[in-house]
């Protein structure tokens, strides 16, 4: 393993160009991924191959365009050889998701900002359920517990949130349009 | 054979089964296929995966928000008060955070920065094993931790509200005080300007309303107001995210208007480049500006139209001019109330020796004495306030009677807490003698009222807040109050006049405060071995002392 190269302009122009790009190839995985955790995970190894091949960046050109090529092979070596579920999308779905996910990217900045909206309209109780599950994914069953809910009731319930809260923000945004 | 589309609420069911990986394969095997075979299909599965940052970005932002308001964390396990010398009991925090509960946002939070902050640290020691990195479900937030001893303090802030003249916060969202530090994360600016300076050098002033969204040192995304940018070289590629496209700030000072009919962006010095979605990258130089709806067409840059951000220093000074002068009638006003018995408001001349007693009902109670300590100045320009650096800066009080109803209150700056320094004194009684006060700091940033029951054997009932210093609050005036309420049977601590903590009373000895001293303490005067150092390092302003229990709202108004 050979160590990074010392500091110098090209990683603190690397750096820049990373973080900037950071939300959208974090969105950009999240859809060939399905989830947070797997779109970080994938980001990082991909972040690595970005950062050994950046000698070879043309800055002339769009970086995200140029970063979302090794995201998007990280993504399929990642359901390769990950072991955690077999259930992923195939190779055709995911070359798809990823070429109408690139231009898609543009209304991500608009749908978060409807959403933010959408959850001040909440009960505050329907609020705290929704942060609870968000900060906390895999412990519903503890959450559960702590509210004295079956875990599916629970669980139901906060579905329901999620497509109201969706179905909000469909509608915020088509008002914005 | 192709499934029929399902509903929307299928569709939902089918989206959130995949995201929270508890999907079938029957039912993934359906997903799929939908996907490949439905355009519209797709994009709703776009959206959904959006909503699910967006929700998630949002749980991380109200927990910390929830933290700063209180100004609390609980302490994490290894930072525990040995339960024999110092029981942490804590009955009852005033808001839901269980430290399970805390330690999850943590660990959650802020994760973009801390992921930045990993690969620019170890890009510059080059010394990290890339392998080695922390993998997600155990740890979805890629930490910097193999950097960090393992006590070593973190912080997720990105930049610092610097200034604020008229600031009417949407409380709802966060309401930070000039020099907070502040995380990745929505703030709305209902009225008034602020300046945010970012860690990577840029200097944004805005003008409500308006709702800006942090979201690196040098990124941002501004949904509305009136923007003012001086991005100074080293901050060269700050961006600003807008609903109609990116500014990209190539070293320059530029402006942009998000309330006009449609966004202007304006350039005073520089050049910024302008990126909007299948649109080529544009760059607007010096003296030009550009209407973002028609990016075709160039205008002249009109500094006037951002002049909130030319005078905000010398309107900055005004506020706080007037912030001075409310404090004067508002102070006027407590010296008169009938139960204040100390009030060391440290307006006195600042070659004086001595701090006045300024409240009218406490002749008993003799002017402080200042040792060491330095004057410098307070919350305003104008209020005075005491430094107190060395070990042996302190204030000697004489407070006699019975305290069977105790408020104390003080506004205070810390500065630092040291690890080997188990407490910093706000205000304690000599020695250890029954009624002995003593209020202070711990080491870990919580707050702690003990009350010596009996001298001999030593027997202290400490009262613990959870953790309010951290490093993010050094350096900011923080109200602190502590309120002794028999009648009730319970003590309370609040910091900014809002209740942190309520304990009940383990046992009603009545407090005798006799010779105290603000800012340390000594065993006896009379004492020649060493002692342990218990100096406070930071300034203090405002320092009250009442033979009342102080309801919630009034020390609410106090802290005003």
């Amino acid at each position: 393993m050979e160590p990074p190269p010392p500091a110098n302009p090209a990683s603190e122009q690397f750096i820049t160009l990373l973080n900037s790009a950071h939300s959208r190839l974090l969105g950009f995985l999240r859809v060939m991924l399905g989830n947070n955790a797997d779109a970080e995970d994938v980001l990082q190894r991909a972040s690595i191959a970005i950062w050994r091949k950046f000698a070879d960046y043309d800055p002339s050109k769009d970086f995200f365009a140029w970063a979302s090529s090794f995201a998007f092979y990280e993504a399929k070596n990642f359901q390769r050889v990950s072991s955690r579920s077999r259930l992923h999308f195939d190779d055709d779905l995911l070359q798809r998701l990823a070429e109408e996910r690139t231009a898609d990217l543009q209304h991500t900045e608009s749908r978060l900002a409807a959403m933010d909206r959408c959850i001040e309209e909440l009960d505050d109780a329907s609020r705290e359920l929704v942060r609870e599950f968000y900060l906390n994914k895999s412990e519903i069953a503890v959450l559960a517990k702590r509210v004295g809910r079956a875990p599916q009731t629970l669980y139901n319930k906060l579905n329901a949130l999620r497509r109201l809260l969706g179905e909000c923000m469909k509608r915020r945004l088509a008002q914005e349009a | 054979m192709n499934p029929a589309t399902p509903n929307e609420q299928e569709l939902h069911r089918l989206f959130a089964a995949k995201a929270d990986e508890t999907i079938i394969p029957e039912d993934h095997e359906t997903l799929c296929v939908l996907l490949k075979d439905s355009a519209e299909v797709r994009q709703q599965w776009f959206a959904f995966q959006d909503a699910e940052t967006a929700l998630l970005a949002w749980s991380q932002r109200e927990t910390s928000r929830r933290e700063q308001e209180l100004h609390i964390s609980p302490p994490a396990s290894d930072h525990e008060h040995q339960s024999n010398s110092l029981p942490y009991n804590v009955d009852e925090a005033s808001a839901d955070n269980s430290a399970e509960h805390n330690a999850a946002a943590k660990s959650r939070r802020g994760s973009q920065s801390r992921f930045f902050e990993a690969i620019a640290a170890a890009i510059i020691l080059g010394t990290v094993i890339w392998t080695v990195w922390p993998k997600p479900k155990e740890s979805p937030a890629p930490t910097a931790a193999s950097l960090l001893s393992r006590d070593e303090a973190t912080t997720t802030s990105v930049a610092v509200l610097s200034r604020g003249v008229n600031v009417e916060w949407d409380r709802t969202v966060a309401a930070p005080a000039v020099n907070a530090p502040l995380a990745p994360g929505l703030l709305r600016l209902q009225s008034g300007v602020v300046e945010i300076e970012f860690f990577q050098g840029a200097r944004l002033c805005v003008e409500g309303p308006a709702e800006i969204r942090l979201v690196s040192a040098g990124e941002a995304f501004c949904s509305y107001g009136r923007f003012s940018a001086h991005v100074p070289p080293q901050a060269r590629g700050f961006r600003i995210g807008t609903p109609k496209g990116d500014v990209v700030d190539l070293g320059t000072d530029f402006g942009l208007d998000l309330n006009a009919a449609s966004p202007e962006l304006h350039v005073f010095k520089g050049e910024v480049e302008l990126h909007q979605p299948s649109m080529q990258v544009r760059k607007v130089t010096t003296g030009n500006a550009m209407d973002l709806g028609q990016p075709t067409q160039t205008l002249a840059a009109n500094a006037a139209a951002f002049a909130f951000s030319h005078d905000l220093a010398e309107r900055d000074s005004a506020s706080r001019r007037e912030a001075f002068a409310r404090w004067q009638t508002a102070s006027a006003r407590w010296n008169d109330d009938t139960d204040l018995r100390l009030h060391l408001d440290f307006q006195d001349q600042e070659t004086s020796h001595s701090l006045h007693n300024a409240a009218l009902h406490g002749e008993e109670i003799a002017p402080g004495t200042i040792v060491g300590c330095n004057w410098t100045e307070g919350r305003w320009p104008g209020k005075n306030a005491l430094q107190f650096r060395s070990v042996s800066d302190r204030v000697r009080l004489n407070i006699p009677g019975e305290y069977p109803q105790l408020t104390l209150t003080a506004w205070v700056q810390l500065h630092s807490l040291s690890a080997r320094q188990s407490q910093s004194s706000l205000c304690m009684s000599q020695g250890i003698e029954a009624g002995g006060i003593h209020w202070q700091v711990l080491h870990d940033g919580s707050i702690c009222l003990g009350i010596v029951a009996s001298a001999h054997p030593k027997v202290t009932d400490d009262y613990i807040s959870p953790v309010v210093f951290t490093p993010e609050r050094f350096g900011q005036w923080t109200h602190l109050a502590a309120v002794l309420d028999s009648a009730a049977g319970e003590v309370r601590l609040y910091v900014n006049g809002q209740l942190l903590s309520r304990h009940a009373l383990k046992r009603s000895t009545v407090p005798k405060p006799a010779i105290a001293e603000l800012g340390n303490w000594i065993p006896s005067p009379d004492y020649h071995g060493s002692h342990p150092v218990r100096n406070f390092v930071g300034c203090m302003d405002d320092f009250t002392l009442s033979a009342r229990a102080f309801t919630d709202a009034e020390v609410h108004q106090f802290a005003q």
